[in-house]
């Protein structure tokens, strides 16, 4: 007995010894980049400092995370701020982040952006505490704040465009070189993870999808994750082989396993977020368009309110078709091959969501 | 004597009774679904491409746990193979990278493969080392050997492409079998698949055809078991050991090959990174497969058949939270080991072995 619990105390010992060398690496990898980040524009005295928080699933995603980063970089480069990023390995690390931004002296940061949902909470708790601090939140919204302005997008109006075209694709076919779709009446949707930001996207999308044609079967699942594109090959796969002619994501990193499975379909796929056939070009040959959510402007529209003075911390901003922040771009590739009456429908249909004449339901109706 | 053969008796009463309890529960269960009105959405869901991505789920589950189950057999508890997972997956994309350009996809992608047993071969070694030359503790030493690659290629790969997430590499194509993936069914779900799938379905027969059948399996059973007595057979226990966790790295990092390089061949950093527990899962497999492969492998079909049914049941409107599938191997391992136990750990592993002779 007395061996058992040596045992077991030792076993305690290691794990703590584990994870303080695994946190050690974490903070190590996140300063490395901070260097490297901040070193470029901190020439120049007096430079706006912004850092930016990346959700978990961050840069590598060839969509949401690199697109807002393309913004930073602009703003980079026509501002000439200077930045920082903070890329957490675990949600639980989002606070920290927030925390060592916000209590930075040197530099000052003069904005920090948050993007996604999962960060709410995250700077709900640090902004409290720092209440001379600017924040952004893009993706999601803090209430009840005024050092925090928030930025949000219509996804349900965008997805419903990607609807109109996969309904189209599904009642019509699809055919290019590349992949081809026989009308089989099937639509398929694959999520990251279950929160109100994609539902969105999947509420808009099944209704452009079900406005159409009420008996085209549509197919959902969630991942769980934005980072496990096995899993979302797996989801896709299954849907493809169930007759699916088109799949849709909002997923992150997880949609790159559904571009995998489309190749191996030789069916069609939508990317989102940006345009997928160019940021994710090894897939082009599958992406028949991509809904586009301009992470960069929002991220650079922010940015310049900051460098010209004009940063509302109430400020409770969405961005949607009108802004030209959502936008249905055809495939670099393959997107010529869409019939002329679905991007004809595709445009009315815009035309007609901008005016209010459809009405768009957010959330999904189990 | 007789008192103990009567204790034997009354426990595999109980044993049989729980089975069979089990068993009816299980089948309450597939009754329950069945007369659901989700009977139609179910029955059309479990088909080939069903029983196709349980089986191609498995592979790094499978491999993994046979790659334990001789490390442990030997005697040396390898709890880290999680970590020669996350070795294999990252290396297996780094070199298909490097390489691509000068060699072409297709062999990059079987350079990749090697460069991965390679890594976790040679990985492998350095704990054996540590645990049978330093007698280190295994069990820290395996958690250590996980904590390291869980930190080291997240932060290598940050070095490599500057971000946590590698770029997307090429990877490998199903491939047909010719005459037999026209066979209806079994063609299409033994017969068209990856390469790295088709590496596991010989290892499983292999391994366990070694491990029962052959004198190198039964020093590796020996060495476990009873180390003295192959000592005094005059084999080298140690070597044996070392040859075992050999095999269980070099299998590891083909299991972490195939994580990527048969999926969309991008190294994932962030979290538990993209093998995200195959490998303890891995330990689950082998333990409820009472160490045999083939069991290991039904064990780890069973889990990724679970993953990829929870993935289908979402889509007919079924909807049960990802997390609990999850969650499943583990309360499975703990039902086997405490309701059965019939799994039985090999006497000695754990325990370090020293020769008489030096």
């Amino acid at each position: 007995m007395s061996q058992r619990t040596l045992d077991r105390r030792t076993f305690v010992k290691a794990t703590g010894a584990g994870t303080l060398v695994g946190l050690a690496g974490c903070l190590g990898g996140s300063n490395g980049s901070d260097d490297t980040d901040s070193s470029g524009g901190n020439g120049s005295d007096g430079a706006t400092n912004v850092a930016i928080v990346y959700p978990v699933a961050g840069l590598g995603d060839q969509g949401f995370s690199d697109n807002a980063q393309e913004g930073l970089m602009q703003a980079e480069e026509e501002l000439g701020i200077s930045h920082s990023a903070g890329e957490p390995d675990s949600n639980s690390e989002y606070a920290d982040f927030h925390n060592q931004f916000a209590s930075s002296q040197d530099p000052d940061y003069d904005l920090i952006i948050g993007l996604t949902f999962d960060q709410v909470t995250p700077i709900e708790t640090v902004s409290a505490d720092f209440a001379d601090q600017n924040w952004t939140l893009i993706d999601a919204a803090v209430e009840g704040r005024d050092n925090v302005s928030n930025i949000s997008f219509t996804e349900h109006q965008g997805s419903y465009l990607a609807g109109t075209l996969a309904a189209h694709i599904a009642t019509e076919g699809f055919e290019s070189e590349t992949v081809s779709a026989s009308g089989e009446g099937v639509v398929g949707f694959v999520g990251g993870a279950r929160n109100p930001v994609i539902e969105r996207f999947e509420a808009g999308y099944e209704a452009g999808v079900e406005d159409f044609d009420e008996s085209i079967e549509f197919r959902s699942a969630y991942a769980g994750e934005f980072n496990a594109p096995d899993q979302g090959q797996s989801i896709a796969e299954s849907m493809y082989s169930e007759g699916a002619d088109v799949v849709y994501h909002a997923a992150g990193g997880t949609g790159i396993g559904m571009f995998e499975a489309a190749q191996q379909a030789g069916r069609p796929a939508i990317g989102v977020d940006t345009d997928q056939s160019q940021t994710a070009s090894d897939y082009s040959d599958v992406i028949v368009a991509s809904m586009t959510k301009r992470m960069d402007s929002a991220v650079f529209t922010t940015i310049e309110n900051v460098v010209n003075g004009d940063y509302d911390g109430s400020s409770d901003v969405q961005l949607g078709l009108a802004d030209g922040a959502h936008e249905l771009v055809y495939g670099q590739e393959i997107g010529s091959a869409v019939s002329d009456s679905a991007q004809e429908a595709v445009t009315t249909t815009r035309e007609q969501i901008i005016d209010g004449e459809i009405s768009i339901p957010e959330t999904v109706d189990e | 004597m007789i008192e103990d053969m009567n204790l034997t008796r009354i426990e595999n009463t109980t044993l049989t009774r729980r089975r069979i309890g089990l068993l009816a529960l299980a089948i309450v269960a597939v009754v329950a679904l069945l007369v659901s009105p989700y009977r139609d959405g179910i029955t059309s869901i479990v088909n080939v491409g069903f029983f196709n991505t349980a089986l191609v789920l498995s592979v790094p589950i499978t491999l993994a746990g046979i790659g334990g189950l001789y490390s442990e057999k030997s005697g040396v508890i390898n709890i880290g193979i999680e970590g020669f997972l996350i070795a294999g997956a990252f290396t297996s994309v780094l070199v298909t990278g490097a390489t691509a350009g000068s060699l072409g996809a297709d062999n990059a992608v079987w350079l990749g493969l090697l460069a991965a047993v390679v890594v976790g071969s040679v990985g492998a070694l350095v704990f054996g080392v540590v645990c049978i030359r330093y007698k280190a503790d295994q069990v820290i030493a395996g958690l250590a050997v996980w904590f390291i690659f869980l930190g080291l290629a997240p932060f290598l790969s940050r070095v490599y492409w500057g971000n946590i997430n590698s770029p997307t590499v090429a990877t490998f194509n199903q491939v047909a079998i010719p005459i037999l993936s026209d066979i209806p069914w079994i063609g299409r779900l033994l017969f068209t698949n990856y390469p790295t799938t088709y590496i596991m379905l010989i290892v499983v027969p292999v391994a366990w055809y070694v491990l029962k059948h052959t004198s190198f399996g039964m020093w590796v059973r020996a060495s476990g078991e009873h180390p003295e007595s192959l000592d005094t057979a005059g084999i080298n226990v140690n070597r044996v050991r070392y040859v075992s966790i050999m095999i269980s790295g070099a299998l590891s990092g083909i299991g972490g090959a195939a994580l990527t390089l048969s999926t969309v061949g991008q190294f994932i950093g962030q979290g538990q990174t993209i093998v995200g527990g195959d490998g303890f899962i891995g330990i689950v497999a082998y333990l409820m497969g009472n160490y045999n492969p083939l069991g290991t492998f039904a064990a780890a079909l069973l889990f990724a058949g679970l993953d990829a049914l929870q993935l289908r049941l979402q889509q007919i409107g079924l909807d049960i939270a990802p997390e609990l599938f999850g969650a499943v191997p583990y309360v499975a391992v703990i039902i086997v080991l405490v309701l059965f136990g019939y799994t039985r750990i090999p006497a000695n592993a754990g325990e370090n072995y020293e020769s008489g002779d030096d």
